[in-house]
């Protein structure tokens, strides 16, 4: 019997799929999110501003989770075939330019309004012709997008800044796609070696301590350090996990999820203490301004900058150091608070302290795979990235110590006195809540051997 | 296994820079010919750990150190880089939980800080 090729689907009448052109406007629409989640990832440690850091920073996840739903609708209609997925550079480089400019005013209205307002006409477009049953899985990422970005966009008017223009203009390229829309991001543009924060706000000195507890927990003087810190600590941690994102895009989208997820995370925390600032009386715009984790975690002597092996120092202490040590540490905290009658505060660290178990999970994970890809041993890295971490911020302190013995002094007497509300509650490794973050027995032990805890559980070294 | 005895061997040339003992015989049976020279010349060799070195980039490939192991070379490489191998618990940096609710100090250098 002789063999008859198939009719062509793609040119049955009305289109094989419920409209013409819907992989490619998925496709398309996917592109614009992926690179704006881009975007904000490379910019977020560059805005001085907290609110806008934090605006910006709420819709990288809700916009990274568009893009993967709309990639992974397409690659289902294309029958798994990645290579299928095609799109052009001119489709996201409004993006790529807004992503080149010097001032960060253009980026956050940029983000924050012409591209909301442009993806919001674009899903309701979209939507109007999606068919009920067809398309339902799309209409639900569809339909959830519209309600995020309506949310958030103020009016309905199309933008006039010239990247609404470029946006509009980039949309209606007919060009013939020919890129993989995996492959479509352009290699970061800068380094970011110290995050951006408000200006005229007070920077500490360097080397003093961020928080010195020489008062009760309850004295405003006290709560309001300690609240400020807490926003400072969670920045930090957005920004770097940002960048870690911005400046790898050749990473699967399944870890930029994740990281984007880790990132708003982030932004959230840092909102909840800013919150109780102002829920407390206190004015923010008083308090110093600092990004140590930032800045101690971004490069290091060891790793070339930009290489695989940063990425995964970064991660190793962000995630699984320090936020591991969040994990110990929380427990006694929220216990301290509660004895202390400060309920609220407590409830925030509570809720916090839940997502500290994903970001120490996401952050083995992923740790665990670069090294596997790239030949190195988790275990030995760690502990190289730990001594590093500390060591810099241990000869920060000498030279602050060694300026001024009489402060130095001071500053022994309080650390070394007691507790001022004679807390009765110390810390330990938790074994059980790392292990169900997926620590392994090694890795507790590890950290029980730096000694943080005055009640270790485990073997010492 | 042999990586393990390779890392055992090379954790005693670097405890042995600190100290005045040449360590030149390298007896572990489990250790390839190969091996042994490898060791002999970095233990010879009067250059700085690095990273690079013959040795790391050996231990590097292939499956993971023992994590005892491996968590051992790294302390005794912090070390001799003059890093901290633990918590910071000198005066005048303090761990506690009294100034430092989240597990650790946060030390801020923040000259040339961007605004």
């Amino acid at each position: 019997m002789t063999s008859v090729p198939y009719p062509d689907r793609n040119r049955r009448r009305g289109g094989r799929w419920s409209r013409q052109g819907l992989v490619e406007d998925l496709v398309h629409l996917a592109a614009i999110e992926r690179a704006a989640a881009h975007v904000i990832c490379g910019w977020l440690p560059k805005i001085p501003g907290l609110d806008d850091k934090i605006a910006l920073a709420v819709t990288l996840e809700t916009g990274m989770a568009r893009a993967v739903a709309l990639s992974q609708y397409a690659l289902k209609l294309r029958e798994r075939d990645e290579t299928a997925l095609l799109c052009c550079a001119s489709w996201i480089e409004p993006l790529r330019v807004l992503d080149g400019s010097c001032e960060y005013h253009p980026v956050v209205d940029g983000i924050c309004n012409d591209l909301n307002l442009f993806l919001l006409n674009k899903y309701r477009a979209l939507l109007e012709q999606l068919d009920e049953f067809y398309d339902a899985r799309a209409i639900l990422a569809v339909r959830a997008g519209i309600e995020q970005l309506s949310s958030r966009t103020p009016d309905t008017k199309p933008g006039t800044s010239a990247f609404a223009s470029a946006l509009e203009e980039a949309w209606q390229d007919d060009s013939v796609p020919s890129l993989a829309l995996y492959e479509l991001l352009w290699k970061p543009l800068d380094r970011v070696p110290l995050p951006a924060r408000p200006a005229l706000r007070p920077r500490p000195e360097a080397g003093a301590l961020a928080l010195l507890r020489s008062i009760s927990r309850l004295e405003a003087e006290d709560l309001s350090a300690e609240l400020n810190d807490n926003v400072m600590a969670e920045l930090s941690a957005m920004e770097l996990i940002a960048r870690c994102s911005y400046e790898h895009p050749d990473l699967a989208w399944s870890v930029h999820m994740s990281l984007a997820m880790h990132v708003a995370d982030e932004a959230r925390h840092a909102a909840i203490f800013r919150r109780l600032l102002v829920q407390n009386g206190f004015d923010e715009s008083t308090l110093p301004q600092h990004g140590a984790n930032y800045e101690y975690a971004y490069q290091f002597p060891e790793c070339d900058p930009g290489s695989k092996r940063e990425l995964i120092w970064r991660i190793l202490i962000m995630c699984t150091v320090l936020e591991g040590l969040a994990i110990d540490k929380l427990p006694v905290e929220i216990a301290t608070r509660d004895w202390l009658g400060q309920h609220e505060f407590a409830r925030a660290l509570d809720y916090i302290a839940t997502d500290e178990l994903f970001h120490t999970e996401n952050g083995l994970r992923l740790s665990r795979k670069l090294c596997r890809q790239h030949s190195y041993d988790p275990m030995l890295e760690r502990e190289r990235v730990h001594g590093r971490f500390f060591g810099r911020q241990r000869n920060v302190r000498e030279r602050y110590l060694a300026a001024d013995p009489v402060r130095a002094a001071r500053e022994i007497e309080i650390l070394e006195g007691p507790d001022p509300d004679g807390v009765p509650f110390v810390s330990r490794t938790q074994v059980e809540l790392r292990k169900r973050a997926s620590f392994t027995d090694e890795e507790c032990a590890q950290v029980d051997r730096w000694g943080y805890h005055p009640d270790s559980n485990l073997e010492s070294a | 296994m042999s990586k393990d005895a390779v890392a055992r061997a090379y954790i005693r040339i670097l405890n042995d820079r600190r100290g005045s003992i040449q360590i030149t015989n390298f007896e572990d049976a489990e250790l390839s010919a190969h091996e042994r020279e490898m060791l002999q010349r970095e233990a010879g060799s009067d250059s700085l750990v690095s990273d690079e070195g013959p040795v790391m980039s050996y231990l590097r490939g292939g499956a993971p150190l023992a994590p005892r192991l491996a968590s051992d070379l790294g302390v005794v490489l912090n070390r001799i880089h003059g890093l901290p191998t633990g918590s910071l618990t000198e005066p005048g940096y303090r761990s506690s939980s009294q100034c430092c609710p989240w597990g650790h100090p946060k030390i801020p250098d923040p000259h040339g800080m961007l605004e």
